[in-house]
């Protein structure tokens, strides 16, 4: 009995330095949401709504949209390095279990990361400007969509980190990725802010449906919305799933023939 | 003329405050509050002088005083008291003037640019020490010829071998004439005849140059080739400072026999005699001349038992070194 | 006659000296071609999605508290070629933390140079030339060219600041034990607030901009003195970027004069 204590003291502790350390990486995110809560203040001066939100359903907005994104955790050096140095060939014999074992690791990562980005952050949004009219019977389904919109940034993530059994170095792909979801992934601004053009081709990308729509639902909530989502993220979920497997597979085909 | 000492220290004294604290964020900021200072003795009443031109030995265990020594002697640390002259200079009131007169090579911490040649380094440090145009080319010039590192000069420093870069290390720290030489593990990682090259170098150089070198290195063969003198250090004092060769005489006080047996060797007690290894046909031993002598031994070990070959050698000064280390 | 023929030569040896490391850090980029070049252009395309976000932006907010769209582009050309000239001079100003809790400080310390000067220069950040590459062109896009010399002024202050900013935050290093995560945590704190609308700020955080952490000295005034000049501002510019210099100065040679006793945080139970 006594060894689980020590167990989950152990455990215990380790959170807290981890903890210790995440803190210092919140300050990023507390900073931005800090910066744009002064910006939207100052746009909004007066206004009541900008393109259906409100001040604070637009903070929240990025708060959601930013703990998404920002809880990440980088299996893609990860991936590069198991492939560069071979190591995935030992852990080839059973093919659709190697994605699903980064799945797994890097979900349990992420969904620490995003507790505990969102709650810091909602405590500093709390203060500077209250909350919004949230609907909690949504909640349900904004977790599912939460989780596939997770499940959607990992194979993308996936499939780029499996290119490393053509190039040297997928960081590159990974940086630009990143930029994307930053910007018509609408981390930083919900696509109603886009020029019309624009914000139509972001709401058929991919991207959109990792940051914009998990937000935007959170902060206004729809039933059609929430079905129109769900099956697109189905959809792209569907599709990069077969990429990354496609890659994996021709991949580890090329790894044989070369002799690994 | 009557060389004069380039390097006096005179009762030097070092302790240090050292804040204990816990790991960790909150540790850290604990140790604002209520910090946790014990005092340590690094250096304990260290004297000794250094004559212009000798080769000086400055060795000691892990922790014993012998960097924190360095680093007041370089000017970095300054001393809880005592008095340090280094080539008439105070180290920590006028490091800059005294760094003209310092050259140090560090085995472990090179100061070549890793992805630039050598001469790159070269004449950066050229730069740095404020050298003359023309005298720094005819001192380069000079070093290269010695050293015989004209071939390699714009080779990339990571392509060199780890011989051919020691030698561009130490020609970096002479290029401004030092009159001091620091030399802080330089054979460290080098192949024998690597070892033997840099060391026959560096004997050259003093004979040459008078330059004063001081050596710390935990390769023996290389502070018995190089160095008359050995200064050893341990727990903040000094054990010994003498001649190497007297060393041996001091601290020789066993010498260890290898015995081949025509017969399967039977295992015995004498007094003063351990058994070192044995196997059928063969042992050897380790014989404290305080108990016993090497007559003695031999006399016992032949009517004991049938000899075929013995072999007689003395104590390693690997071995007195860390007999030394280990008193106290 | 003599001591300013001295002080005539030594400007002259400083001269050589930091050129001398100016060619050694350019020949590293010889070196290093590849990873120069990405590192430059990654920066140089990271700086052009912004200036893509910003034009989204103010296309639909034309003016934000005053400050339209021309004013954040001036903003990003001063933060760009501010950081990028840092980075390019004083290539080490992020790593003055990492050089003493490592104890390469012990490395220049030992050589006649200044050591603080000698340790900036000793390197070169490759990314700052994508920045500086960047800031260049977009000033000659954005910013009129009357205004370029007074824009090369503020430039260079606003870099004064940023230097001893860092200087300030990596020493901490010497009274720390380690202030390697504050400087890089602080670094970024200041170059993520200067590169945002200064306008939006206002009362206490302005404040604080303006003295603890002074990201609205390093873009905000400068932006503002572009778009109308005013001389009570700029001379309080000028002096606040020489106070920072000299406190940072001060907190360094103070901090090596510790360093030098040896008493250092440095034990763990």
């Amino acid at each position: 009995m006594k060894k689980y204590f020590e167990i989950a003291k152990i455990n215990f502790l380790n959170s807290f330095a981890y903890f210790g350390e995440f803190f210092f990486h919140a300050i990023f995110i507390l900073l931005i949401l800090f910066i744009f809560t002064n910006m939207w203040k100052a746009v909004y001066s007066g206004k009541e709504l900008i393109e259906g939100f409100t001040l604070s359903m637009m903070i929240w907005y990025l708060l959601m949209a930013e703990s998404i994104v920002t809880s990440s955790p980088g299996f893609v050096k990860e991936v590069n390095t198991e492939v560069q140095n071979g190591e995935i060939a030992y852990k080839l014999n059973k093919p659709y279990n190697y994605i699903l074992y980064h799945f797994a690791k890097s979900f349990s990562r992420r969904i620490i990361n995003f507790t505990l980005t969102f709650i810091l952050g909602a405590v500093l949004i709390y203060f500077l400007i209250g909350g919004f009219d949230f609907k909690i019977y949504s909640l349900f389904f904004l977790v599912l969509i939460l989780f596939l919109a997770m499940t959607l940034d990992f194979f993308i993530s996936m499939s780029i980190a499996l290119l490393s059994f053509w190039l040297e170095d997928s960081n590159s792909l990974r940086w630009i990725y990143d930029k994307l979801l930053f910007t018509i992934g609408g981390m930083l601004v919900p696509l109603e802010i886009f020029p019309t053009w624009l914000a139509k081709i972001a709401g058929v990308l991919p991207f959109s449906f990792i940051a914009y729509s998990p937000a935007k639902l959170f902060v206004r909530f729809s039933f059609v919305d929430f079905f129109n989502v769900f099956a697109i993220q189905i959809s792209y979920i569907i599709i990069f799933g077969c990429i990354t497997w496609i890659i994996y597979k021709r991949g580890v085909r090329r790894l044989n023939v070369n002799g690994g | 003329m009557k060389e004069r000492d380039v390097i006096e220290v005179n009762h030097l004294n070092k302790t240090f405050k050292i804040k204990h604290k816990a790991a960790g964020f909150l540790g850290s900021v604990k140790s604002l509050f209520k910090p946790n200072i014990t005092e340590i003795k690094a250096v304990d009443n260290i004297s000794f002088n250094i004559k212009q031109g000798e080769i000086v030995a400055f060795i000691g265990p892990n922790g014993a005083g012998k960097s924190t020594t360095i680093k007041i002697l370089t000017g970095i640390l300054f001393p809880t008291s005592g008095q340090v002259k280094i080539a008439g200079f105070v180290p920590w009131e006028e490091r800059t003037k005294l760094s003209y007169k310092i050259g140090s090579v560090f085995g472990q911490k090179p100061q070549l640019w890793y992805h630039l040649p050598a001469i790159d380094t070269f004449n950066l440090f050229s730069k740095i020490y404020e050298l003359d145009e023309r005298e720094y080319k005819s001192r380069l010039n000079y070093l290269v010829k010695i050293f015989e590192i004209n071939d390699l000069l714009d080779i990339p420093v990571r392509r060199l071998s780890l011989g051919q870069r020691m030698k561009c290390e130490i020609v970096a720290s002479l290029l401004h004439r030092p009159e001091i030489l620091l030399l802080d593990e330089p054979t460290i990682g080098l192949d024998i005849i690597a070892k033997q090259k840099i060391r026959e170098l560096i004997r050259e150089l003093n004979k040459k140059e008078k330059v004063t070198i001081l050596l710390t290195s935990h390769d023996t063969q290389d502070i018995e080739n190089l160095c008359k003198r050995i200064i050893i250090i341990n727990h903040g004092r000094i054990v010994y400072d003498g001649e190497v060769e007297s060393l041996n005489k001091e601290y020789l006080k066993s010498k260890i026999i290898s015995v081949k047996f025509e017969n399967p060797f039977k295992s015995f007690s004498l007094s003063g005699v351990k058994i070192l290894k044995s196997e059928e046909y063969f042992a050897s031993f380790e014989i404290d001349l305080t108990k016993i002598s090497v007559k003695e031994f031999i006399d016992f070990i032949i009517k004991k038992c049938s000899i075929l070959d013995i072999n007689i050698s003395g104590t390693p000064i690997e071995e007195v070194i860390t007999k030394i280390y280990q008193q106290k | 006659m003599v001591a300013k023929k001295n002080s005539q030569n030594s400007i002259k040896k400083t001269a050589k000296f930091m050129l001398e490391y100016f060619k050694i850090n350019l020949q590293s980029i010889m070196e290093y071609r590849i990873s120069f070049i990405t590192q430059a252009s990654f920066m140089f395309v990271n700086d052009i999605f912004w200036v893509i976000f910003w034009a989204i932006f103010f296309n639909k907010f034309p003016s934000i508290n005053n400050w339209v769209f021309t004013d954040i582009m001036a903003m990003f050309v001063v933060i760009t070629c501010a950081w990028g000239l840092v980075g390019t001079v004083f290539g080490n100003f992020k790593n003055i933390a990492e050089i003493i809790r490592d104890g390469q400080l012990d490395f220049y310390l030992a050589l006649p140079k200044e050591e603080l000067s000698h340790i900036l220069i000793s390197k070169l950040k490759f990314d700052a030339f994508g920045d500086l590459l960047f800031g260049i062109i977009l000033a000659i896009i954005f910013v009129p060219f009357a205004k370029l010399p007074l824009l090369l002024v503020l430039v260079l202050v606003s870099s004064i600041i940023i230097l001893g900013f860092a200087i300030i935050l990596g020493s901490l290093s010497f009274y720390m034990g380690s202030s390697v995560e504050v400087a890089n945590q602080g670094l970024m704190g200041i170059l993520t607030l200067a590169s945002y609308p200064f306008s939006v700020f206002s009362g206490f955080t302005r404040i604080f901009l303006l003295t603890l952490i002074p990201a609205g000295f390093i873009t905000g005034v400068p932006v503002e003195l572009l778009k109308l000049f005013d001389w009570k501002w700029f001379l309080l510019m000028l002096a606040f970027a020489g106070i920072v210099l000299g406190i940072s100065l001060i907190i360094f040679k103070k901090g090596v004069k510790r360093y030098e006793s040896g008493n250092l945080i440095n034990a763990r139970i």
